[in-house]
């Protein structure tokens, strides 16, 4: 059975992983080759343009800022206009002229200034390497949705509170460990 | 809950939208005016995203895996299927050489007809072993066991055994109607040509005529 943008948006927003899987495949091999027509991108460089538009895409959902009301033309087209962004910003940074683009969707999300590449690259080493408890505590709030009250049974806390002291001292020490490691832009 | 973690609590409960419409008002009127807190707020938002690309990236991962994998099965697939039908190919068109082969030979085989001579003094010269060899692998070659009747000529032709009833050119003429329903056009044509080096021997004219099917 097919799947309409709506059942995407909330297998997303579900973390369903095989259907997500299944999303991220359903329009992969489309983007490569529109991608490879339109632009002078380094082969190599596209599939991770439409890797980092997936996940941009996926992020918008979990964020609230897309969903099935306010989605205006088709899930496609979005992941389509993110990925083009995301290409001219990879040609730009090569010194590549770029022409024009005639690709319009009323649905491209605004550029967020957003802490920059770099940054989110030290970010992501950071989240990665994180020791446990944290990593746990972290995957089991922001990717799997559990309320304090499960994490603090399923990780033999005391009680719900203690979870979510630890959860934040965890966001805490992370926090502190980067704020020496990145760089803000004036 | 311990106070030291509140300003993480609070940006926590403003990115996932649950501060009430006043506590929202409150902090965005914050927001424009402290830009430390601004870059707290960036921060948290991005480690939130981390931990969900970190996720994000191994199911890609592993659909990337799958995708591939696919791929790669996919290939085998059209390879075996393309060798499969290189292969029917192949055996389709050596099983139609063969048969032209085998339907030429048969048409030119006629069974060796060897009527005794009596000798000087009346009797009748007896055959020797290398004439049974012969007439053995006649039979053979009549009975379709081709190999066999080659293994049987070759020997012959090869050899200067004693023979009364058969001759070098019947041995090669027969030799080379065996190679032709083997499928061996080369050796066959070899052997006719030197049939033909012989012009008085029975089988000059049909060695002639055989050559030029060929």
């Amino acid at each position: 059975m097919e799947l309409t943008d709506v059942d995407k948006i909330l297998a997303i927003k579900k973390k369903n992983e095989f259907l997500v899987g299944k999303i991220y495949g359903l329009y992969r091999n489309e983007f490569l080759f529109f991608l490879k027509k339109r632009n002078s991108i380094n082969p190599d460089d596209i599939l991770e343009i439409y890797q980092d538009a997936f996940m941009v895409l996926c992020n918008k959902i979990y964020e609230n800022k897309l969903n099935a009301d306010n989605l205006k033309s088709s899930l496609k087209s979005y992941l389509f206009g993110v990925g083009i962004r995301i290409a001219y910003n990879v040609n730009r940074k090569n010194g590549n002229r770029l022409e024009q683009d005639p690709f319009e969707t009323p649905d491209m999300p605004d550029d967020e200034p957003g802490l920059g590449e770099e940054n989110e690259k030290i970010i992501q080493k950071a989240v990665n390497d994180m020791g446990e408890p944290c990593h746990t505590i972290l995957v089991k709030q922001y990717w799997e949705d559990k309320k304090a009250e499960e994490i603090a049974i399923e990780m033999n806390y005391k009680n719900t509170d203690t979870a979510k002291t630890q959860k934040y001292k965890c966001i805490q020490k992370l926090k502190n460990e980067l704020r020496n490691k990145i760089v803000y832009q004036s | 809950m311990e106070d030291y973690t509140i300003l993480e609590q609070e940006i926590d409960r403003y990115l996932e939208g649950t501060l009430t419409v006043e506590e929202n008002e409150s902090f965005n009127e914050r927001l424009k005016c402290d830009p430390e807190l601004v870059k707290e707020v960036e921060l948290q938002r991005s480690i939130i995203r981390a931990v969900r690309n970190e996720r994000l990236g191994k199911i890609i991962e592993n659909e990337e895996r799958q995708l591939h994998k696919q791929v790669r099965i996919r290939q085998l697939v059209i390879s075996i299927g393309s060798f499969a039908v290189a292969a029917s190919l192949i055996g389709v068109f050596y099983l139609t050489y063969l048969n032209n082969c085998e339907k030429l030979a048969d048409r030119y085989y006629v069974a060796y007809t060897y009527t005794p001579l009596p000798s000087r003094g009346g009797e009748i010269v007896s055959l020797t072993r290398a004439d049974s060899m012969f007439f053995n692998a006649l039979v053979e070659l009549k009975k379709g066991s081709k190999k066999q009747a080659i293994t049987l000529l070759e020997n012959l032709d090869n050899s200067n055994y004693e023979m009364v009833a058969a001759t070098d050119p019947a041995i090669k003429w027969y030799l080379a109607l065996a190679y032709l329903k083997n499928g061996q056009k080369k050796k066959a044509r070899f052997l006719l040509q030197e049939i033909i080096k012989k012009p008085n021997s029975e089988f000059t004219e049909k060695a002639k005529k055989l050559l030029n099917e060929l």
